[in-house]
């Protein structure tokens, strides 16, 4: 019997750190947004920032309803629809995030080192299905690999803060 | 490369703290009480402190903050690496490498690298108010002032973004941008054509402690002179 405790120990071990490494489970977002079809208009239109400003915005009803007089089609609600044509603010759950200690900005990266949003933030003009996670994994080894073939600065300070 | 400096003209200086309340607004520096003070636990990267100067007959006050030495003690000590001087010539301070052993906060002969004792507490209504450029320092490292770097960051960003190069006025911290006497100057002691790199070579200028060989780049100008 003893000799089965460390096996089992370590069985256990194996498994709590699996399971700890697993991604957190997708969020569900409030409207079934389809990336694919709002694929001909740049990224920037919606998400307004991403290209002037540290942040890039995450589009609220007024910018939709700027091309949509009507409901769009069957994906999204009566009820959400309703609440959008109302001007009422979407309860988008944000899926990337930079680390507190991480000073990121998208105009540094889009407009001015000339980067594609799906470098970070994967082919969203192939998604069908809103984002429920972080399309890619970002590390600072990804961040680094970048800034050194790009002969960006490699000063810790420059991107923490 | 710049190599970045700061003079404080102790004539001009009046001694009303703006500078003090600028770089806690600005760095998201936590509130301290009486009690914290007396405990020996204040928070604050930029202080006046009473100094007996040369030839002065009563203390002045001298608005004290990381002297950005040229040969810092504190990163010399760092196991971590957590600060180090940067090839700007900017005692950086990088949060996540720091372990909180305190090392360099007993290495700067200043007394200005401080240890975070508490997790970030902000009332709610203040929370708006934080500057998103700098991060909540959380509890067990030691915090420091760093010239407003993410400042430097930001001009950087905008000269870039406008298709010109980084004029002098594009990068001050938030002390020298508040001060009202306009006793502080901030700019490249690299180049010989700076107000800064002027006033440095001022016969009135000289660097705190400068005996013991730290080579700060905060240069202050004596008074009454």
């Amino acid at each position: 019997m003893r000799r089965l405790v460390p096996p089992v120990l370590v069985a256990l071990a194996v498994a709590g750190l699996w399971i700890l490494a697993l991604p957190a489970a997708p969020v569900d977002q409030p409207i079934a947004f389809n990336h694919a079809r709002h694929a001909a208009v740049a990224c920037a239109v919606c998400h307004r920032g991403a290209e002037t400003a540290a942040r890039a915005g995450i589009p609220q009803s007024n910018v939709c309803t700027r091309c949509h007089a009507t409901a769009p089609d069957r994906s999204v609600s009566a009820r959400a629809w309703s609440d959008v044509a109302a001007g009422r603010p979407i309860a988008w759950r944000q899926v990337t995030q930079v680390p507190e200690h991480v000073m990121f900005s998208h105009r540094r990266h889009t407009s001015l080192a000339q980067l594609a949003c799906a470098s970070c933030h994967g082919d969203a003009a192939a998604r069908v299905t809103p984002f429920g996670a972080p399309a890619t994994r970002i590390a600072m080894t990804t961040c680094l690999s970048c800034h050194t073939r790009e002969g960006a600065s490699e000063d810790c300070a420059a991107c923490h803060r | 490369m710049a190599r970045w400096g700061l003079v404080i003209d102790l004539d001009r200086c009046t001694g009303c703290q703006a500078c003090v309340v600028a770089c806690k607004h600005e760095n998201n520096v936590p509130f301290s009480t009486p009690e914290t003070a007396r405990g020996g636990r204040l928070m604050t990267w930029l202080q006046l402190v009473a100094a007996d100067l040369p030839g002065r007959p009563t203390a002045s006050a001298l608005p004290l903050m990381c002297q950005q030495c040229d040969r810092p003690p504190c990163t010399d000590v760092c196991p971590t690496s957590a600060t180090y001087l940067n090839p700007e010539g900017i005692v950086a301070q990088i949060y996540p490498r720091c372990i909180g052993c305190r090392y360099c906060t007993n290495a700067c002969p200043y007394a200005v690298k401080v240890f975070n004792w508490t997790a970030p507490d902000w009332p709610d209504a203040m929370a708006p108010m934080r500057n998103p450029d700098v991060s909540l320092r959380p509890k067990g490292v030691v915090e420091t002032c760093t010239f407003c770097h993410h400042r430097l960051i930001a001009a950087r960003e905008r000269a870039r973004a406008a298709g010109r190069e980084i004029a002098p006025d594009d990068y001050v911290p938030a002390c020298v941008a508040t001060c009202p006497a306009e006793a502080m100057v901030f700019g490249d002691l690299s180049d010989p054509h700076s107000e800064v790199a002027a006033l440095a070579g001022s016969p009135r200028a000289f660097r705190w402690m400068e005996e013991l060989g730290t080579q700060p780049k905060v240069i202050y100008l004596r008074e009454g002179e």
